[in-house]
């Protein structure tokens, strides 16, 4: 019996982690690859060479 | 997106990927396609070994770590090919969440090799909490606050939850060395092989953490992500200590592995010419080898497979009695300590005693009624005979414990032998027994020993005789032996004698000739033990012989005579 039940604990601990992870990893995809909400950041003192400036 | 930003991308002009790792935007193609060469063969070694220790959690828990780390890996090469900031951004995101995981199995796996056990449930709570916050909060700007445009870099700027991760890394790498530096410490890891290999694997897996977090803290510090990549070149440093393990201390079976493999690859070969070779008649042929390789090789793969099984018995059971040997020996010292406490202890009430009843007998307490004298000879006998017993258990334990002192000098054995002799000849008559002193030699046989363990010897041997003579007499000769180097004193009595058996095993502890119950004679069975160890200690010796039993006895004591050229240092005293 406690061998079983250290198996649940094992099993259950282990797929609440892959649970988490794949959440996780499917709220990264929406913000970062479906919705592309995120910030840019530019250094405007060190204003990148290939850039036209006027562009900017 | 705003325009500008699109525009600011465009600017850029990275270059299109394909296949998600394969671009032109790579600005350290070398450094890149390493990263493969060294998440493959660290993969390709866990699998194999999974795949031949599939119940044993360590190969479990080796898998899991390379799997991340392949994953981790996979992430890293999107990251540096994508020309898609959102693509940058989401792979910058999944590394640093599995990350840590990789260094939680890495601790994983480490607690299992060394203590080869698993974690409670309890402790797997507690070391796998440290993991939820980069999990759970992976996807907010807490992880990473933005993508960076500056230098067309495609970076991502790393936010407090990246710092957190890196932290949790180094408290894993802690864990191990502490864990390591414990079981070595406390003697959990015992053998001289398993110490070995388990310094070995934590060198081994700690210098490749390391590696991997210190490229990650010097690009953190010093913002340069170039040097960061390098940490991955530990893996490959790491797989490598691996297989030596395998192959030198047998951490898993590799021949099973190796013969599984050489079964696999000729199998496939013979079946490959079915299709290489058309004709009809071949066929046949190939079919037949096939068939009968595969018989052969059944008995084969199941004849490694015992002898591997054997070795792990061998080992285990090896293992075990270096255990008991270590255990049997600290009882063996906390039984001399004992000993010797116990018979400091005994020793002082029976001064008390042994000076009371002499008191008594000699008239201090009042007149002694004539009845009583009889009495108090026997408590007198009695007490002589405890403490001379309580005196060899001491000598005995420091015998044992390495603590007895000799203090060496030099003096004649023939002067002492005939100084005993005469002590001891009221005591030997009383018992109707002549003891007489005779000298083969003209020298005084001066000997470098110490006087008052020689003379303990001596009373020791003469007693013995005395004691095994029923009657007759015993008789002591000093002589030179071997070349006049050996001073020798012999004591021959005509007493119960002793069998061939009883020599064998007289100078052993507690015991007594077989016929010495017979004769009724008090004694621990020590004396002559002691005598032994105390001649050999001051390089002589004590040997004994006999005819028979009802033959008679003799012992002899050998003791190396005193340089006498001046100038030559006397010979240093052994410690027992």
């Amino acid at each position: 019996m406690q061998q079983r039940q250290y198996r649940i604990i094992n099993i259950a601990l282990l797929t609440s982690f892959i649970v988490m992870l794949l959440i996780s990893a499917a709220l990264s995809w929406y913000k970062y690859i479906y919705t592309k909400n995120f910030r840019f950041v530019t250094d405007e003192h060190n204003i990148p060479k290939r850039f036209d400036i006027k562009t900017y | 997106m705003t325009p500008h930003v699109s525009q600011l991308i465009d600017a850029c002009g990275w270059l299109p990927s394909q296949l998600l790792v394969i671009s032109g935007n790579i600005y350290a193609p070398l450094l890149y396609y390493t990263y493969l060469g060294c998440a493959v063969p660290a993969l390709f070694i866990a699998i194999f070994v999974f795949v031949y220790q599939r119940n044993s959690l360590a190969s479990r828990l080796l898998l899991a770590m390379n799997v991340t780390l392949g994953l981790w890996v996979f992430g890293s090469l999107v990251l540096w090919a994508s020309e898609y900031p959102g693509v940058v951004m989401f792979a910058w995101t999944m590394i640093n969440m599995i990350e840590p995981f990789v260094y939680f199995f890495a601790f994983y796996f480490a607690y299992v090799f060394i203590f080869k056990q698993d974690l409670s449930t309890e402790e797997k709570l507690l070391y796998t909490a440290p993991l939820l916050p980069t999990v759970i909060l992976a996807p907010t700007p807490l992880m990473l606050i933005g993508f960076n445009l500056t230098n067309c870099d495609r970076n991502a700027i790393e936010g407090i939850l990246s710092i957190y991760g890196y932290a949790t890394e180094i408290l894993y790498v802690l864990l191990i060395l502490g864990f390591a530096f414990f079981a070595l410490r406390a003697k959990i890891v015992v053998g001289v092989a398993e110490r070995r290999s388990t310094i070995l694997f934590t060198i081994g897996i700690t210098a490749f953490l390391s590696a991997f977090s210190l490229g990650n803290i010097i690009e953190l510090v010093t913002g340069n992500t170039f040097i960061g990549q390098y940490g991955l070149l530990g893996a490959p440093l790491f797989s490598a200590l691996l297989a030596y393990l395998i192959v030198n201390y047998k951490v898993f079976d590799v021949k099973l592995f190796s013969i599984h493999a050489f079964i696999t690859t000729l199998w496939l070969l013979i079946f490959s010419l079915l299709f290489i070779n058309t004709l009809e008649s071949t066929h046949i042929v190939v079919l037949l080898t096939l068939g009968i390789f595969s018989i052969i090789a059944l008995p084969l793969s199941r004849s490694v497979e015992r002898e591997i099984v054997g070795r792990q018995q061998n080992a285990a059971l090896a293992s075990d009695l270096q255990k008991a040997n270590e255990r049997l020996l600290d009882l063996d010292r906390s039984k001399s300590e004992f000993v010797s406490i116990a018979s400091h202890q005994l020793r002082t009430p029976l001064t008390a005693i042994r000076g009371f009843a002499e008191l008594i007998r000699d008239g201090s307490y009042g007149p002694v009624p004539a009845k009583f004298f009889e009495p108090l000879g026997h408590i007198d006998t009695s007490v002589q005979n405890m403490a001379m017993s309580i005196n060899d258990f001491l000598n005995v334990s420091r015998i044992e414990s390495g603590t007895m002192q000799y203090e060496m000098g030099v003096f004649s054995l023939k002067e002492l032998a005939r100084v005993i002799t005469d002590e001891l000849r009221q005591y030997a008559e009383k018992r109707n027994i002549a003891l007489i002193f005779e000298s083969a030699s003209d020298d005084d046989l001066l000997v470098y020993a110490d006087e008052g363990k020689v003379r303990q010897i001596l009373q020791n041997l003469i007693d013995n005789s005395i004691k095994y003579t029923p009657q007759g007499k015993v008789t002591l000769t000093a002589s030179t032996v071997g070349a006049q180097h050996t001073a020798l004193i012999s004591i021959v009595d005509t007493g119960i004698g002793m069998s061939q058996k009883t020599l064998g095993i007289i100078f052993d502890k507690f015991v007594r000739a077989s016929n010495a119950n017979t004769a009724n004679m008090y004694g621990t069975g020590l004396g002559l033990y002691i005598a032994k160890e105390m001649a050999e200690a001051m390089k002589g010796h004590v040997r004994a012989s006999s005819w028979g039993e009802g033959h008679g006895s003799t012992f002899t004591l050998e003791l190396p005579l005193a340089p006498t050229t001046p100038g030559t240092a006397p010979v240093a005293p052994k410690t027992a």
